[in-house]
């Protein structure tokens, strides 16, 4: 069942133009996978996952990637008001999965086969010509396991365990990996020697370990010399794979800036554990500083609480591209053709915002013409409790001080169309967007932002 | 004595390892000291918080399991405010107190919501968590390098299957053999896990992380039409209606199955294949059959969930609450008196401090009146507390909540004539298994290997063998059909062509994923009486028999790693029945009608029902409350003190992995955790593999540990949860 690659990239592609990427940028994605001349068309990339101080529902959300991959740009011209789009422009490509025309052609769970699609533009992003038939294939996270990552360490998904799993990430640690690879890390880095509120030691069980040798407590650590049955510290793996990263990707918002983990009590008014987000917490390592000035530049936030699979593949993608085809491409430094690392080879603040994320991925404000309360909204309408009609804001909505592609893409397929909760002023695409929180009557909380939870509670007034 | 370490457990969510004295002389474990390795600090930073963020806060302490988190949190919080007295809340109308409860709709849309998270979190934990410990995954990774194959039944390996980096192929092709039927269940619950999420978002906007709960109801819009065709409530069922055939068809038959396999891990009452007919291949591995590896304490305790709307009682529960204790068939109630009585936490063997403000006692002190949590760092071996119930680990999660409903035995009698026999029986026909209930893609790989025969004709014999004379050009290898009625024999290749021309087998209607038996029937070569062979294969006098059938059909509760599973298993059936209702026998399988269930009473109410009843913070604050309910990995309770400005003052979670793997409570040793029980008697075997270090210069000797890691793993822990 595995889809093409074209297949693939096709759906990526509409999805970098809801986040209004222009035309040539979405070709150089076709470029990198499409065609048999750079990353996939020898080996995968070789990406290596560590869980830290994190509950896995990142990696949960990630599983469940499963969508239609034809992804038809459809034109659409409504959305041209520049509270919502973050840069599409009247006639831009505003990815929705489906056909606006064909309801009656929807498969009822919204993700079978749809033999009649319409492409709006005429082409696709390889700039091929997009036939009026066809049918789409599925894409689905087993699809990017097999064919376009080489996912070599994921606690929760890897055939490995025990003493099997602890040597390779030992190894890969302390003797070096062969291969370059991609750091991904989920969850909040906790410092192992540094106390937190009410505890005084500075030693003692990590916070967070992550594996031990199954001889721990008999013989010396093989790769530490270390004779006394020790934890491996999460702290520790995520500095000596850092070190050696090719890039460091951090997958929602613990990761990205220590998010609960690093929240305070209000009462008590310190943070329970020495939590950071791996960009802060690499300023505070134990390495060098050249080697943290080094791992702190290839470091891309992809905030979420959970993130959206689609941002993180498109994220991932956006920056393997570039990392390959660009400066980091054995045999000469040019500039990236995506422009998102230098010629450097770290991102560009032209193309990465203050958060350290992709403003590709996160340009779009939540609230605006594609939230289906915004016509309640320009019409002054509020809420007062749960449940009722109107725009949130009162209820505590963070839509305005939020970027994500929620309510432009949304979350778990499409919903069905339902004219007393879409009916906003783009009212036709109504029912063919996923869900998010203000489509449960629920106020924007923030999560893709820097200083999510603390300076964005209460999530709801009432 | 020797001392292993098992850590990383993977795939489980979070950080668990296992210290295990293994005994020199029998190789088995005589100790176990289980360990969660990652502390975050949730219950105190919730301190001088607005309660209904407790809420959201919660949820992110898993997220494998975040609905139940906001459900019990939502419970806590109103039983704070007055919305209930404690455990859970019911809806307005039928609540006995007036100014209690929420709205029905709420209740209906919490437990939807809390259904899906059920489904997803119990068919991941066994495709995509538990199975790889007993099937090698495709060759590559993330599923390799394997451990060494002695691990593993020889029908579950992947040699054979070439080591290109491919799986089965999703095609119209049935699996030519057990490995490849398996993993291509594995893929396609990928499929339906989302379609758990998709249905749970309808109104709970996303998953995970839901945001639909508030105090005193739902934020769901009371507005939105549900009963309009092709809304919310129209698509949620016919996506339940997908989970559901996979679960009835695919899901459970495996689980049931795999006990079959893996003798060892089963209760001894499921022994005794007769050697003469078990497959050669299966006792090369070995048929150990019931030695009831994880079988644990036998304790078990629910809080009970998914509260009924109508004229009911507290108590009135889809999933009961109760405990019981091993060796004792008496199941309990469970009041609220007895929680504050009975339900106590120990941090003996935990790294935090007993005294001072933190209303920690050592080995007994009271959740309810806890006031922080203060790590220590130098102290304990695991940063989970022990929660015990009047003194005793007690067990949770599906095992025990099936247990305590009385719908699973555990006394070794068989499950058919249990409390779930209405539902286990839907799988018999003719004395065999009904092949309705069997999805074929499963059927034929069973037929292929051996381990099931084909009856079609009621005679009693078997007509679908490798066995039969024939005088087509089918390999050995093919599936060969004969109609003992009309002594007609269809030879079925790989392309299930029949190649006496008589029926062509193909799936004209396969999309990238399925597989649809679809016959048609040409009658150019003269044949016009041929058969519709799919009307056979579900025709009233098909069954499939054989060892495997015989196995299922057979089988006995008890107390094992096995009946954890398929406790596990049978609870997505009896959950999916309650959530759209019963599934019904069709001349092609089965489908729902939908004539009961919650999404057909959350259809059925009023045009804008309302969804939250308000009510303020209670003035003066409130302390001692508690919500408690269930999560897919068992009994989970938080409870939540407010003070006079509304705010939280202090926040402690008992949480089912907790329970599960739980340190010692005292100095004595049998005050193990379940899962260090567990632990005890199981082998830890030498089998080692070697692999290539990264750098390619030298191999590494890793060491097994698997049993350790299947044991572990059956209890589905979680241990962002048990630790948060």
């Amino acid at each position: 069942m595995a889809i093409t690659r074209r297949q693939f990239v096709t759906r990526l592609g509409a999805l970098a133009a809801a986040t209004g990427m222009g035309q040539a940028d979405i070709s150089k994605i076709t470029e990198a996978f499409a065609h048999n001349n750079t990353l996939w068309a020898t080996k995968k990339p070789k990406v290596v996952w560590v869980h830290g101080a994190e509950c896995t529902g990142c990696s949960t959300s990630l599983l469940g990637l499963f969508e239609n991959t034809a992804g038809l740009a459809v034109e659409d011209t409504r959305l041209t008001d520049p509270y919502a789009t973050g840069g599409v422009t009247t006639g831009a490509a505003l990815a929705l999965i489906g056909d606006l025309d064909g309801y009656a052609l929807e498969d009822p769970h919204g993700h079978r086969t749809i033999t009649k699609t319409r492409a709006i533009t005429g082409v696709d992003f390889d700039g091929e010509a997009v036939g009026n038939g066809g049918t789409e294939a599925i894409v689905n996270i087993a699809d990017v396991l097999i064919d376009f990552i080489d996912l070599q360490y994921h606690e929760t998904v890897m055939g490995p365990g025990g003493d099997l799993a602890y040597q390779w990430l030992a190894d890969n640690m302390y003797n070096g990996s062969a291969d370059p690879f991609v750091l991904v890390v989920e969850g909040a880095v906790q410092i192992s020697d540094q106390t937190a509120a009410w505890a005084g030691e500075t030693s003692g069980t990590p916070w967070c370990s992550v594996g031990m040798d199954a001889d721990a407590h008999n013989t010396p650590n093989a790769y530490t010399g270390q004779t006394s049955p020790g934890e491996l510290p999460f702290d520790e793996v995520v500095e000596m794979l850092a070190k050696q990263a090719y890039g460091i990707i951090a997958i929602g918002q613990c990761a990205c800036y220590g998010g609960y983990p690093a929240a305070e009590s209000p009462f008590y008014g310190d943070k329970q554990t020495p939590a950071f987000g791996v960009y802060d917490f690499l300023a505070n390592s134990h390495l060098t500083a050249p080697q943290k000035a080094t791992a702190m530049s290839k470091v891309v936030n992809v905030p979420g609480c959970p993130t959206n699979p689609w941002w993180f593949v498109l994220t991932t993608v956006l920056y393997l591209v570039d990392a390959v085809n660009g400066p980091l491409k054995t045999g000469g430094a040019v500039a990236g053709p995506l422009g998102i690392l230098g010629a450097d080879g770290i991102p560009k603040a032209t193309a990465i915002d203050y958060g350290r994320r992709l403003k590709h991925v996160y340009g779009t404000p939540v609230h605006g013409p594609a939230c289906p309360r915004y016509k309640s909204f320009t019409a002054g309408d509020f809420a007062e409790n749960p449940g009722d009609d109107g725009c949130l804001l009162n209820l505590g909505c963070k839509g305005p001080a939020t970027n994500s592609l929620c309510s432009l893409h949304g979350w778990n397929g499409r919903q069905p169309r339902n004219v007393s909760t879409w009916d906003h002023n783009v009212g036709q695409d109504q029912g063919v967007r996923g869900g998010f929180c203000v489509s449960a009557g629920h106020p924007c909380m923030g999560c893709t932002e820097k200083g999510y939870p603390d300076s964005y509670v209460p999530f709801v007034n009432r | 004595m020797a001392i292993k370490e098992v850590d990383p457990i993977s795939r489980i969510e979070g950080h668990l390892g296992v210290k295990l004295t293994v005994n020199d002389g029998t190789g088995l474990v005589d100790e176990a000291n289980v360990h969660g390795n990652l502390w975050r600090g949730f219950e105190n930073f919730l301190i001088g918080r607005d309660p209904n963020d407790a809420i959201t806060f919660t949820q992110r302490i898993c997220g494998v399991c975040p609905v139940p988190h906001g459900q019990t949190s939502t419970f806590a919080v109103e039983a704070a405010m007055g919305y209930n007295d404690g455990f859970h809340t019911f809806n307005t109308e039928s609540y006995a107190v007036a100014g209690k409860g929420i709205p029905k709709k709420a209740v209906h849309i919490r437990n939807l919501v809390l259904g899906c998270e059920f489904l997803m979190s119990s068919m991941t934990h066994f495709y995509h968590l538990a199975a790889p410990s007993y099937v090698q995954g495709p060759n590559m990774a993330p599923w390799t390098p394997y451990f060494a194959d002695a691990f593993y039944s020889p029908l579950l390996r992947s040699a054979g299957h070439g080591t290109s980096a491919v799986l089965p192929a999703e095609s119209k092709s049935f699996s030519t053999d057990l490995w490849s039927a398996v993993i291509k269940q594995y893929v396609k619950a990928l499929r339906i896990r989302r379609l758990t999420f998709e249905a749970g978002a309808l109104f709970a906007g996303r998953m995970p992380m839901t945001s639909c709960f508030v105090a005193g109801g739902v934020s769901f819009q009371a507005s939105e039409d549900l009963n309009v065709v092709g809304g919310k409530c129209d698509k949620f069922k016919s996506m339940l209606d997908e989970i559901g055939t996979f679960v009835v068809r695919e899901y459970v038959p495996l689980v049931l199955a795999l006990g079959a396999l893996y003798g060892d891990f089963d209760n001894p009452a499921n022994s005794g294949f007769n050697p003469a007919v078990d497959k050669a291949t299966m006792l090369t591995n070995g048929v150990r059959v019931g030695k009831g590896y994880g079988g644990g304490v036998g304790n078990f305790l629910a809080w009970g969930g998914f509260p009924k709307v109508g004229a009911l009682g507290v108590q009135d529960l889809t999933l009961p609450r109760g405990y019981k204790h091993v060796g004792d068939a008496t199941i309990h109630p469970i009041t609220v008196a007895d929680v504050q009585t009975n339900l106590r936490e120990s941090v003996y063997s935990s790294h935090y401090a007993s005294a001072g403000e933190t209303g920690f006692t050592g080995t007994d002190s009271e959740p309810l009146k806890v006031i922080r949590t203060v790590p220590d760092r130098s102290v304990g071996y695991s940063w989970l507390k022990s929660p015990r119930w009047g003194g005793l680990a007690m067990e949770v999660g599906p095992f025990a909540r099936l247990v305590v409903a009385g719908l699973y035995p555990v006394d070794g009698t068989d499950i058919a004539a249990g409390g779930l026999s209405a539902y286990y029986l839907l799988y018999t026909k003719n004395g065999g298994l009904d092949p309705k209930m069997v999805e074929p893609d499963l059927a034929v790989a069973l037929l292929r290997e051996g381990l099931a025969t084909l009856t079609i004709d009621g005679s009693g014999t078997a007509i679908m063998a490798t066995s039969d004379t024939f005088t087509t050009n089918a390999a050995a290898s093919n599936i060969v059909v004969k109609d003992h009625a009309t002594s007609a024999v269809y030879v079925l290749d790989t392309d299930y062509t029949v190649a006496a021309g008589v029926v062509t087998w193909i799936n004209v209607t396969t999309t990238e994923v399925d597989i649809t038996w679809q016959v048609v029937v040409t009658s150019d070569a003269g044949l016009a009486t041929a058969n519709d062979i799919a009307t056979a294969y579900y025709g009233d006098n098909t069954k499939i028999t054989g060892i495997v059938a015989d196995w299922i059909i057979g089988l006995s509760g008890g107390l094992s790693t096995m009946d954890r599973l398929r406790a596990r298993a049978l609870e997505s059936l009896y959950l999916m029945v309650n959530m759209i209702g019963a599934p019904a026998k069709v001349a092609q399988g089965i489908n729902w009608p939908g004539t009961s269930g919650w999404i057909k009473d959350l259809k059925d109410l009023p045009d804008g029902a309302a969804t939250f009843a308000p009510k303020d913070y209670p003035v003066g604050g409130s302390t001692g409350t508690f919500g408690a309910t269930e999560a897919p990995r068992g009994a989970l309770l938080h409870t939540c003190s407010i003070d006079t400005a509304g705010k939280i003052s202090a926040y402690q979670c008992v949480v089912p992995t907790t329970w599960n793997a739980s340190p010692k409570s005292t100095a004595v040793a049998t005050s193990r955790g379940p899962i260090e029980q567990a632990m005890i008697g199981i082998p830890y075997a030498a089998d080692t593999k070697t692999i290539r270090n990264q750098a390619n210069t030298a191999d590494i000797v890793t060491e097994g540990g698997v049993e350790a890691l299947r044991v572990a793993q059956s209890f589905d822990p979680c241990i962002a949860c048990a630790v948060h």
